[in-house]
This record gives C-alpha cells, sequence and structure tokens, in this order.
C-alpha cells in the first residue's frame, strides 16, 4: 500500500490498539536467555542471537512492527527487564512509519529495567514521520547497582505528498532512574512539525532528522567524549556528548540530513560503547 | 505602579546577575555554523524563547515563586531543573547565573534570599537561575507576571547582547531585533504554563557543548 492510501484513511479505520508487549532476559549456562516473551500483534521479535563469538552472554533481538506502523489513536507499551547479569541488545530491523494520525496522537511507551550487573542496549531506527503525523513517547530506564544501559532513539520525517505539509506535533520524554528509584535525567521536549521542516527550522536549514543517544553507567566505563564527537562526525552528523545530569552517564545529541545518518551515529556509539562497558569489539548488526 | 518599577529594575541588565559571561551557546552556533545572519539570529533567540524559556525557564520560575516559603518544594523544582538540563553547560551556566543573583540579593537584603543561599551553601539546594529568581523576586516584591516578564526580557536581552559582543550585528540591528521579538515575548507569557519542565532545543545544546571544549572562548557557555 503506498503512504498516500493510509494518510488518506485506510490506515486510520484500523487505528486505536491497544498493546503490551513483554520481554525479560534471565543469565544462565553461560548466555542471556530470553525467558518470558509476550508479543502480541503488531510486535514482531526473531529469535534471540548470539553474534559476538567474544560474548555469547550477549544476546541480540530485533524488534519488528508487523504492521506497517503506527496509526491514529495507537497506544503500544513494551516493558524490556533484565535479571541480574544479563545482557541484551534490542535493536529495530527498520524504521518505522508514523502515518497522519489525524489529530489522535500515536503513543508508544517502554521501561527498561536492568538488574544488577546486567547490560541492556535499545538502539532503535528514528521514527518515520509522515504529514500530520502526531506522535508522543515515553521511555523509562531503570538502573540498579552496577546496571549499564544504551539508548538511542530518534525521529526523520519524510512528506511523501511533496506537497509541503509537514509532520504534526512530536512530544517525547525519556528518564533515567537510578536503584532507589530516584530521578537521575529527564530529557523532555515537545516540537511542531512546522518548527523542524523546511528551510527556516530550528535545527538548522540542513536539519531531517534528530536524534539522541544515553549512555548510562559510571564514567570509568563509558568512552570518552573527543572518542564519541570523532564518531559522531564521522557518521556525518552535526552533534556533541556531554556528562549527563545527577552522574548518569554521558547524553549525545544528534542533528542530521536524514534519518540514515542517526542510524550510522548510533551504529558507531553502540560500537564504541560496548567496547568501554563489556571490553570487546562486537560484531556487525546485520539489516 | 511600583509593581512594575520592581520587574524593570530586575530585568535592567545593570543589576549584578553575572549573567554577561553566558552566550546561552549563541557563541558556540557562531563558531560552528559561519557568520550568522540578522534573521537568523532573530530565528534562534525566538526559538529559545519558544522552545526553552517558555517550557522550561519560566515553569520553574513560576513554581519557585508559587512555593512562597516552603524551600523543600523549591529544592524539588531545583533538582527538576538539574535532571532536565541535558547539556551541561546550559546546567553550570544556569547554576552560576543563580548564584551570582542570589548572592546580589542577600547583600540587600531581600526577604528570603539569606535562606536560600545557605541552603545552596549547604548543598541542598543548586540554586538554579529561574528557580532563585522565583524565590528572591516575590521576596523582592515583583508579582508574578513581572517576575515572569522580567525573566522572559533577561533571556532576551541575553542574546542581543552576546550577538553583540560576537560581532554578529551591531547595537542599533540588535535593538531592532529585540524589538521584533518584544510581541513574541509578551504572547508566550501570556500561554498557560506547563505542569512540567521541558525543552526542545537539540541545536543550542549541541553548539553549547562543542563550544565548551573549545579552546578561545569569550563566554563561559
Amino acid at each position: 500500500m503506498k503512504p498516500v492510501a493510509y494518510s488518506g484513511g485506510v490506515g486510520l479505520q484500523a487505528a486505536g490498539r491497544r498493546r503490551a508487549a513483554e520481554l525479560v532476559f534471565a543469565r544462565g549456562g553461560g548466555r542471556s536467555a530470553l525467558v518470558r516473551q509476550i508479543t502480541p500483534y503488531p510486535f514482531h521479535v526473531t529469535r534471540p542471537f548470539a553474534l559476538d563469538v567474544e560474548r555469547p552472554d550477549l544476546a541480540t533481538l530485533y524488534l519488528q512492527s508487523a504492521s506497517g506502523g503506527l496509526y491514529r489513536d495507537d497506544d503500544l507499551s513494551l516493558e524490556v527487564t533484565l535479571k541480574p547479569g544479563a545482557l541484551a541488545h534490542v535493536t529495530s530491523q527498520a524504521a518505522t512509519v508514523v502515518h497522519d494520525t489525524g489529530g489522535q496522537p500515536a503513543r508508544q511507551q517502554m521501561r527498561v529495567s536492568v538488574g544488577p550487573g546486567a547490560f541492556a542496549a535499545l538502539t532503535l531506527d528514528p521514527l518515520i514521520l509522515f504529514p500530520g503525523a502526531e506522535f508522543i513517547g515515553r521511555t523509562d530506564i531503570h538502573l540498579a547497582e552496577g546496571a549499564l544501559a544504551i539508548l538511542a532513539d530518534g525521529v526523520s520525517w519524510h512528506d511523501f505528498s511533496g506537497l509541503g505539509r509537514p509532520f504534526g506535533r512530536l512530544s517525547t520524554e525519556t528518564c533515567v532512574f537510578d536503584a532507589g528509584g530516584n530521578l537521575l535525567l529527564a530529557d523532555r521536549g515537545s516540537v511542531d512539525g512546522t518548527d523542524v521542516v523546511g528551510p527556516a527550522s530550528i535545527l538548522g536549514p540542513e536539519a531531517g532528522a534528530v536524534g539522541s543517544v544515553l549512555l548510562l553507567g559510571p564514567p570509568g566505563r563509558l568512552p570518552n567524549v573527543a572518542a564519541i564527537e570523532e564518531a559522531i562526525d564521522g557518521a556525518g552528523c552535526f552533534g556533541a556528548a556531554g556528562a549527563a545530569p545527577n552522574g548518569a552517564g554521558i547524553a549525545v545529541r544528534l542533528i542530521a540530513p536524514n534519518g540514515g545518518r542517526i542510524v550510522r551515529a548510533a551504529e558507531a556509539l553502540f560500537t564504541l560503547s560496548v567496547g568501554r562497558m563489556l571490553g570487546f569489539a562486537p560484531a556487525h548488526r546485520r539489516k | 505602579m511600583i509593581e512594575r518599577l520592581l520587574a524593570i529594575w530586575q530585568a535592567d541588565t545593570a543589576f549584578p546577575s553575572g549573567g554577561f559571561a553566558f552566550s546561552n551557546g549563541l557563541e558556540g552556533l557562531a563558531a560552528l555554523s559561519g557568520p550568522m545572519g540578522e534573521g537568523e539570529l532573530e530565528g534562534v533567540a525566538a526559538a529559545a524563547l519558544r522552545h526553552r524559556w517558555a517550557s522550561a525557564d519560566r515553569v520553574a520560575l513560576v513554581r519557585a515563586y508559587g512555593a512562597e516559603d516552603d524551600l523543600d518544594a523549591v529544592e524539588a523544582v531545583d533538582r527538576e531543573v538539574e535532571a532536565t538540563t541535558l547539556a551541561e553547560p546550559f546546567r553550570t551556566g544556569s547554576r552560576r547565573n543563580g548564584a551570582g543573583l542570589v548572592a546580589a540579593h542577600a547583600r540587600i537584603g531581600t526577604p528570603g534570599a539569606e535562606d536560600l543561599l545557605a541552603r545552596i551553601r549547604q548543598g541542598r539546594a543548586l540554586g538554579h537561575l529561574p528557580v532563585v529568581q522565583g524565590v528572591v523576586w516575590r521576596g523582592a516584591g515583583l508579582d508574578l507576571p513581572g517576575a515572569v516578564l522580567a525573566s522572559g526580557y533577561v533571556a532576551l536581552t541575553g542574546f542581543a547582547t552576546a550577538a553583540v559582543r560576537l560581532g554578529l550585528v551591531g547595537a542599533v540591528t540588535a535593538q531592532a531585533m529585540l524589538r521584533r521579538l518584544l510581541p513574541v515575548l509578551a504572547a508566550l507569557a501570556d500561554t498557560p504554563v506547563p505542569a512540567r519542565i521541558g525543552s526542545f532545543s537539540p541545536r543550542l545544546d549541541i553548539a553549547a557543548l562543542r563550544h565548551a571544549r573549545g579552546e578561545v572562548r569569550l563566554f563561559s557557555n
């Protein structure tokens, strides 16, 4: 189906889904096993892969949307739990489209609980916001003692109609909590498509995507800022890194001409960070 | 009438609040993006008003002002400002500016300033600028609308004076830009105050972060 068919109402008729998915990883037998999986439609996941010879205890799992994207009034949630010592990388197979939501935003919530000594990486390809799309996203990350985490996400926008019609509105919130439940970081922001699409964009005239990466953990387990910014530059993004509030780790901002460069930067930072956090160079995640 | 005079007094750049040392990311943006025309500069300042001042600084100020004498509630706002300010140079700058403002008011004898300063020195409060503004401006007798406008005006003039000192525009051009943005500020000040602090300024965040590690700088951020 072509995008214009969705925007014309076909997608709208299949709207308003309330779905909750859950993934639980636990360590056992030298592996990180997916011990609980609830993935109702439109969620779809592959089986966990052990892609890294050096660390077969790191499970990699691809998350997909089986429905062609997010639609009006959708409310999807995903809960990922890592039991003590488990290591998991959850990534997306490709970008997810947010279709014209007709004034009723699509919502997506994620809650990631990283147990003591566990490692979680969520590197999701940027959402693609179509004209008229409104999206509200919230991600909560709860870190136990000694937990490490990487979160990479972002959005790009695409006016397939060529009529200069921007997406509607983007609202996102990412919160990080420590083992005591104290708020360490809350990255909240909202913006209208009219503010970021076009030559007068508040992100700069060439911007077509925006993203962020959080590298969470103690300073000794994180890459240095100079190396991060070198990787950002190498990916062709305009970006920077700095200490996150309350010692949460490192926060990275990214702006790029397209979502592909955000993906490249996220992949580079994943590789760099796994090197510091887990002590090896991860294999390329094929998509 | 005295409330208006008090707002003018606190919005006056002659008041020793330390804000002259901060460019709010403008110096970094100019260094990274190259020469910046008057139109682009105005767009950057307007965006900062809309997507940072109105949705973050103003919210913190209003909540701190409304906390009245409950300094525990003020501390909670202060902690939220810290957690929601992702770019380190802006966190540092906000705390430094807040420290300058509360110290000046403590010396003047503004009610509430000495108590807040003591909490900051004890490490219980962080003293972010909009939080300090809310507390000391209430103590100084500003009404809430006046405090909000003074806060927005300080933010706006910060951009204008930084632009002049960086040589991006002349003094008169900066004042013309300021005049054009006053209605924007007035309209934003009248919008409902969001329940929570938030902002969307990745471009200035990036510029400030990169600039903070630059070797040659005129401003602290």
